[in-house]
């Protein structure tokens, strides 16, 4: 039987140049991630922190009411009952939700 | 005496199979799961599976990439080298139309259209069809995977409308790119049967000469060199 294969790479490009292609490839890629990942991990940070006390809050309401679940809160509920009308609805995008930014500036 | 051609060597091979099983095994729990068809536990589990089967095809995919990136340099290169004659494949779809439907009486039909004439021009080690499947799986991949990988370790900190739209993208571009392996790669590969032995036979990743030189003679052409004689 005879065989044939494809012509390596090197003939088409050099070690030297294939090490470069790939070597500044993950260098950017690495040093990208690495941004990205470190600028949204400080980010999550926060965000969690509040996560965190609001479902304290929560467990704090349902043990004093002797609740089974979050959404029996009777404050909860009066609140969309009279006011706000539905979660994620507009009222209650725009007094419960927040965004993230440095309020630090002032001081 | 018998020529032969290695095609897929065994690096291409593995990473084709796993990236196949997880592909698919990652389609289906995601459906199951965004679609609502199973119950919350099943959901959850599922929803572990689909986790384990990304990191899974991650690791192979990056160990690929450290491991041969000769092969990686290869196939890029294959894949976004557009010449005239991979141009040219688009105007009668490289004869396909014309061999599926040439002997049927639809042909009388469509005979007249570009799209249903004869005759293929001579193409690289992958057609301009193949190439630009090529080209969706790297992107599909990219943008799953890190359009995946976010919405697992940060999606609180892309808040509501990036949660939204990186989910969106996630779900919609699986089912589009699913949708188009599965009706078009998969049959087309079936009727290249010897392109699809070569991928998934247990032995090695070869085609007949004769078969290379007739799909792929620029390839044989320019990028084979004979390597012994047994």
């Amino acid at each position: 039987m005879k065989w044939f294969v494809e012509k390596p790479a090197s003939v088409r490009l050099s070690r030297r140049a294939l090490l470069k292609i790939f070597g500044i490839s993950i260098a950017a890629i690495a040093v990208g991630a690495y941004k990205i990942t470190d600028l949204f991990a400080h980010r999550n940070k926060y965000i969690k922190m509040r996560q965190k006390g609001q479902y304290k809050d929560d467990e704090r309401v349902r043990k004093v009411y002797k609740l089974a679940a979050s959404h029996q809160n009777p404050m909860i509920k009066r609140f969309y009952d009279e006011f706000a009308i539905q979660p994620f609805g507009e009222v209650s995008e725009e007094l419960l939700h927040t965004t993230y930014f440095k309020r630090t500036g002032g001081f | 005496m018998k020529e032969v051609v290695l095609r897929h060597p065994l690096s291409s091979r593995i990473v084709h199979f796993v990236n196949m099983i997880c592909w698919y095994g990652l389609f289906l729990s995601g459906i199951l799961v965004y679609f609502k068809m199973v119950d919350n536990y099943e959901r959850a589990f599922l929803m572990k599976l689909h986790i384990l089967f990304a990191a899974i095809l991650t690791l192979v995919i990056v160990s690929y990439i450290v491991v041969t990136p000769d092969r990686v340099f290869l196939f890029m290169q294959e894949v976004l080298n557009w010449d005239k004659d991979t141009i040219a494949w688009w105007k009668n779809f490289g004869g396909y139309p014309y061999k599926f439907l040439g002997k049927t009486k639809i042909y009388k039909y469509i005979e007249k259209f570009w799209f249903a004439k004869p005759g293929c021009p001579p193409q690289t080690k992958y057609n301009a069809g193949q190439k630009l499947l090529g080209l969706t799986v790297i992107f599909s991949l990219a943008i799953l995977g890190f359009t995946g990988w976010f919405l697992y370790f940060f999606r609180e900190a892309l808040g509501k409308n990036g949660v939204l739209l990186f989910f969106n993208l996630h779900v919609w571009i699986a089912i589009i790119v699913t949708l188009f392996v599965t009706f078009v790669h998969i049959p087309l590969v079936l009727v290249n049967w010897p392109d699809f032995v070569s991928m998934f036979r247990l032995g090695s990743g070869t085609v007949p000469v004769e078969w290379a030189k007739e799909h792929n003679p620029k390839w044989f052409e320019r990028e084979v060199a004979e390597l012994k004689e047994d």
